[in-house]
């Protein structure tokens, strides 16, 4: 079991989470301009970090709010949360 | 006249006995209002507005309730609230709020019908919801006046901490609150806890 911490909850039971994959990734500005390769790297492709992996969550059965945790891929150490636009 | 439709909680089947045992209570509180309020929390012109028409202020710090005379207000996030109130008072607290917060970036919803509220009290009920809650409820971690939504035996619940008793309030969605009952009345059964009879059978 992981224990998340919510920035707002405070640390709870990942059951109460739900994972949303690797963070940082931005949606194009203008996805008319990009090619379908460009497009499909936007869409499909993650880095599949060993080690820290910044990524996101979402506190599904608290306040439901989407937030970055860094944790490490391979001892499952949680080293920090924040909010968007905040630090971790 | 009576209506010839008469509505009915979610757990009206089993409650409604008006003397609660005295070592500790399990009942519904049936029909209570149930306001969902979101607006910006740094907009102070729309929470002043609305501190006008609760008397109360919102909550800003995460799981903490602020209590007025017969409305308590609910900290659900950074940009939401339930405000629970006495019963039938839905139509009246909703308006005057969407008054208030005319021409603010906020939403008023009434969703009195669509969940409702178990309290359980008495000195075994921290033993009763550690049957089916992961979170520490002691009063140290948990005083009066906190909030939390969790999973309550997997089912979404918000817990509220009413009183030292203790006293806590469980609000689920009507769809999960005979499950969430049943649930309660087996995990408080070994402490000699029970809804009561139904006197409506």
């Amino acid at each position: 079991m992981l224990l998340i911490p919510c920035p707002w909850c405070g640390p709870r039971e990942d059951d109460e989470f739900t994972f949303g994959g690797e963070a940082d990734i931005p949606r194009p500005a203008d996805p008319d301009a990009l090619t379908d390769e460009q497009w499909a790297d936007y869409l499909f492709m993650r880095d599949n970090r060993r080690g820290r992996h910044r990524e996101q969550w979402c506190h599904t059965a608290g306040c439901r709010r989407w937030f970055i945790v860094e944790r490490d891929t391979v001892t499952n150490e949680i080293l920090g949360a924040g909010t968007y636009g905040g630090s971790t | 006249m009576s209506s010839p439709i008469s509505r009915r909680s979610p757990l009206g089947a089993i409650q409604s006995a008006d003397t609660p045992p005295p070592d500790g209570q399990l009942v519904e509180r049936p029909f209570l209002t149930h306001v969902n309020l979101r607006l910006d929390p740094g907009d102070t012109e729309a929470r002043s507005a609305v501190h006008r028409v609760l008397g109360v202020q919102l909550p800003l710090t995460p799981n903490t309730t602020t209590a007025g005379d017969d409305l308590t207000a609910i900290w659900l996030g950074p940009d939401e609230w339930l405000l629970l109130a006495e019963p039938d008072a839905s139509g009246s607290l909703a308006g005057e709020l969407q008054t208030a917060l005319a021409g603010h970036f906020a939403s008023v919803i009434d969703i009195s019908a669509g969940q409702t509220v178990i309290r359980l009290s008495g000195p075994s009920a921290l033993d009763v919801l550690a049957r089916s809650c992961a979170l520490d409820l002691h009063p140290t971690d948990f005083p009066p006046g906190a909030c939390a939504q969790t999973l309550l035996a997997r089912a979404q619940a918000l817990l509220i901490a009413v009183d030292g008793t203790p006293t806590f309030d469980i609000i689920v969605r009507r769809s999960f609150a005979p499950y969430v009952a049943a649930w309660l009345q087996d995990s408080a059964h070994p402490f000699g806890l029970s809804f009561p009879e139904s006197n409506t059978a």
